[in-house]
């Protein structure tokens, strides 16, 4: 046993590891012949940190194992020195005296020791290019959990508002506007909550919504909306009502037009739910496209206590 | 740099670029899924799944798991675990599902990966890895299959700890016996045919025991290791049982007897028996020919898949007649029989028990990982090969492998979210499969046809497109078809507007009204989409006059509101 160099005596430290692991594992294998694979290992780990040319003797190696050796705890430390110098002693009897002096259940555990020990010690003494590998792995693992993280999380804040929409939602207790509203900020208005409460503090029945936005226009727009709702609801754009459909009863749809000039305008959209299902959305479309969603762009949040009498006054052009 | 930190940074090299790749496909399946229509076997799974949550959940009362349809017969592991992630979703429930699957999917790719990292080192894995993310087949059902994308993320993970238990044994760790258990539990709680892998671990044991006996001459020693062996697998298939049970309510209830009395009435399937076109002609489910499964294979993956899957079976067969006259090396070569096992045994099974067959290989899908694991090896193997003969020829055959696979990308690319329906070169491309074959069985054109009959509606008619209800109809299912629908669309059984898939050439009905859109992928049409109307009628809707507001100021406007 005379390796060139730590790193190659911390891989051999390994494979002793592996081969005595799989005779201990083999059910059908006499566990004494891991044994003389278990001493070695120990004693190319030893040679390997110390950087010594040669083998320590046996009490060197098990004052080190029992005092300095580290990946271990204090008592780990005892418990595998004491194995490994019952091992040593069985090693030196005739084979034909020999009796059987650790059990195999002893021999495994002994064996898993000797692994976590190498798992700290190995990375340093392979050298830097090892290292730079183990580094590189754990670089790789984390950016495929970090892709999943950040995936998850643009996914949800993606579908869910928290609290940046650009419409102001005041959420009523009654279905006509009555008693204290709850305040939320939404970044559509594109509910579909069946027979759900649209809110903890709301009933799933006979409540009321207002949403109010300010849309910002850099040019002049014949624009076309489209409401859907079960039951009543109505879209003003600048107090004046665009679509109405204030009506109990199931769903329905209506659309309306409107030219708007550059600039800015108030959308207000009134909701109310009887019961059954409840369901309201807005499309809208201002530039010629195909009718959908108002992007986030076009519209501003017109504050928390907006002035009813000029909802955009805050909001620049 | 020095020659050992080259040589380091070579062998490193395939394990940095599979990283790299499962980063981007992990990407891809968080910026994608919800691009992938809604299949049709999906709104039963999600009924399945909510009606096991409520069994659950009530422990027993709500029972209605039991007798749904003929899924009570199907583990419910995927669709249970759909009910859960859908509780907690701020998703779609189909997005959900397809999200989920999608990851399912990933778990399938990373299987892929590590089996075959586990029989061709590195570049096997990273081969292995790239076939499977150009499989289009494999990618698309990943989304949008409830049943057979998990079932196939399940089977190579079940397979894969088998050969590795295989290449261990004796010195099996417990660890490894238990995440062999969890991996068999990952293919039985989705499909019964998880017991496959049951029977691939059967024969490991069984196998380890003979070549034991064989190697010593002594036959004691061969019943010491099956008795060895074989108690300590019989606890890895009761993991596995344990956890195919959690979500299977009609199995909870007979934990034994039920899995192989759906086992039995899964091969005597018999629900779809309908007529397709397979190769021009037009067959039946029962009637499938034996070539329905090997020729739908050899069309539906990447060449470079069929070529290298070819050449890695001629060169088993051939090292396999070599070491079977040495039994130490017969021992050896097993866990690769064990793949070859796992990719030759159910395709057989059906062609010899005349299984029903439909949907192209999608009931099959589960052979797609494994394959691209032989394939991946093999092209792996056949570098090592030419690297010692001479040193530009590795060079070669990776710079071709990796167009090939680049070109796989392309097509995914244009494919894309219908995937699934392509098919490779050696069925003549897909001009040459149109009306030939099965292609978009599962409508996953519908979702884009609805759009581009919007698009096509606006753009002809902005002035009265959203005043105007336009009536819809469809070839299929039409509860999914709705789900696309703008408000302004309505499905009505004599709808003026008609839109068909390939299924049924079902595109090809209503051919002398004008077509007004097409789904097309790589010049065929998937999607016709065909306007029946007459100009009268078109039903406006009522017009709706600007009303004075009752009261525009809420009554409680003043009041203070409660902070969200």
């Amino acid at each position: 046993m005379n390796p060139e160099t730590p790193a190659k005596a911390v891989v051999r430290a390994r494979q002793e590891v592996a081969a005595a692991l799989s005779i201990l594992l083999d059910p059908a294998s006499d566990s004494t012949s891991a044994e003389p694979h278990l001493i070695d290992a120990w004693r190319l780990l030893h040679q390997s940190v110390t950087g010594a040319d040669e083998a320590a003797d046996d009490e060197t190696l098990l004052a080190w194992l029992r005092t300095e050796c580290a990946g271990l705890s204090g008592p780990a430390r005892k418990r595998v020195g004491d194995v490994l110098a019952q091992l040593i002693a069985g090693a030196a009897t005739p084979s034909a005296n020999r009796t059987r002096s650790v059990s195999s259940r002893k021999l495994l555990s002994h064996a898993r020791d000797a692994g976590q020990a190498l798992d700290h010690y190995e990375p340093s003494q392979r050298g830097p290019s090892a290292m730079r590998m183990i580094w590189l792995g754990r670089i790789a693992k984390a950016a495929v959990v970090l892709v999943l993280a950040v995936g998850f999380v643009v996914t949800i804040r993606g579908n869910q508002d928290f609290g940046t929409g650009a419409w102001h939602g005041s959420y009523y207790p009654t279905k006509d506007f009555g008693g204290q509203p709850t305040l939320r900020r939404d970044a559509d208005v594109n509910f579909n909550w069946a027979s759900k409460p649209p809110h903890e503090r709301i009933s799933a029945d006979l409540f009321s919504v207002q949403w109010n936005t300010c849309l910002v226009l850099d040019e002049a727009s014949k624009a076309l909306f489209e409401l859907r709702s079960n039951d009543g609801s109505r879209l003003l754009v600048d107090g004046k009502v665009v679509v109405d459909l204030w009506k109990s009863g199931t769903t329905r749809r209506g659309d309306g037009s409107i030219d708007l000039a550059p600039g800015v305008h108030h959308l207000q959209i009134d909701y109310y739910e009887v019961r059954g299902h409840a369901l309201v959305a807005l499309r809208a479309s201002l530039q010629g496209e195909k009718p959908t969603s108002i992007p986030d762009s076009l519209l501003r949040y017109p504050g928390d206590n907006f002035d009813p009498e000029n909802p955009c006054g805050s909001v620049e052009e | 740099m020095s020659a050992t930190s080259s040589r380091a940074l070579r062998s490193t090299l395939p394990d940095v670029a599979s990283v790299l790749v499962l980063i981007v496909s992990t990407w891809l399946v968080f910026t994608t899924f919800d691009d992938f229509a809604i299949s049709w076997d999906e709104p039963v799974h999600l009924s399945y799944g909510n009606h096991i949550l409520d069994w659950l959940e009530t422990r027993g009362e709500d029972d209605s798991a039991l007798h749904f349809r003929r899924d009570y017969l199907y583990g419910g592991g995927f669709d249970g675990l759909g009910a859960l992630a859908r509780r907690y979703s701020v998703l779609d429930p189909y997005d959900t599902l397809h999200l989920l699957g999608g990851l399912i999917g990933l778990i399938g790719l990373i299987g892929v990966w590590r089996l075959g990292r586990f029989l061709g080192g590195p570049w096997g894995g990273w081969w292995s890895l790239a076939f499977i993310v150009g499989t289009p087949v494999y990618w698309g059902h990943m989304f949008f299959n409830p049943k057979d994308g998990p079932f196939a993320a399940g089977y190579i993970w079940g397979l894969y700890y088998v050969i590795r238990v295989a290449a261990a044994m004796p010195a099996v760790s417990r660890g490894l016996w238990i995440k062999l258990g969890l991996g068999l539990g990952a293919a039985l709680c989705v499909r019964i045919a998880g017991l496959l892998v049951v029977c691939y671990l059967g024969l490991a044991v069984v196998a380890y025991g003979a070549f034991r006996g064989w190697v010593t001459g002594r036959w004691l020693e061969a019943s010491r290791a099956w008795w060895s062996m074989g108690w300590r697998a019989a606890i890895s298939v009761c993991i596995g049982w344990a956890g195919m049970l959690v979500f299977w309510p009609w199995a909870q209830l007979r934990p034994i007897s039920g899995p192989f009395h759906s086992l039995s009435n899964m091969t005597h399937f018999n629900l779809h028996n309908r007529s397709f076109p397979f190769g021009g002609r037009w067959i039946r489910t029962y009637e499938a020919p034996w070539d329905y499964l090997p020729r739908l294979f050899a069309f539906k993956l990447p060449e470079v898949v069929v070529v290298a899957l070819c050449a890695g079976g001629l060169l088993g067969a051939y090292l396999a007649y070599k070491r079977f006259r040495d039994p130490e090396q017969a021992q050896r070569s097993f866990a690769h029989g064990l793949l070859a096992l796992g990719i030759l045994l159910p395709p057989i099974y059906a062609i010899v028990r005349g299984s029903p067959l439909y949907d192209g290989v999608r009931h099959f899908l589960f052979l797609a990982p494994p394959i691209c694991a032989a394939a991946g090896i093999t092209v792996a193997w056949l570098q090592a090969y030419t690297a010692e003969r001479r040193r530009w020829l590795p060079l070669v055959l990776v710079g071709v492998v990796l167009v090939l696979c680049g070109r796989q990308v392309a097509v995914m690319h244009h494919m894309h979210p219908i995937e699934y329906a392509w098919f490779n070169a050696f069925s003549g491309g897909m001009h040459r499969v149109e009306n030939r074959y099965d292609i978009d069985y599962y409508g996953g054109s519908y979702k884009e046809a609805i759009e581009r009959l919007e698009e096509y509606l606006w753009q002809k008619e902005p002035d009265k497109f959203l005043s105007t209800t336009y009536t819809v109809r469809g070839c299929g299912p039409s509860g999914i078809i709705k789900r696309y629908f703008p408000p302004n669309f309505e499905y009505a059984k004599r709808g003026r507007f008609y839109t068909g898939f390939t299924r049924a050439k079902c595109h090809l009905q209503h051919g002398k009204y004008p077509e007004v859109a097409r789904v097309e992928r790589l010049g065929i049409p998937l999607n016709i989409i065909r306007d029946l109307r007459p100009e009268e009628s078109i039903r406006p809707s009522k017009p709706v006059a600007p009303a004075t507001p009752p009261d525009p100021t809420p009554k409680a406007a003043k009041e203070a509101p409660h902070e969200p």
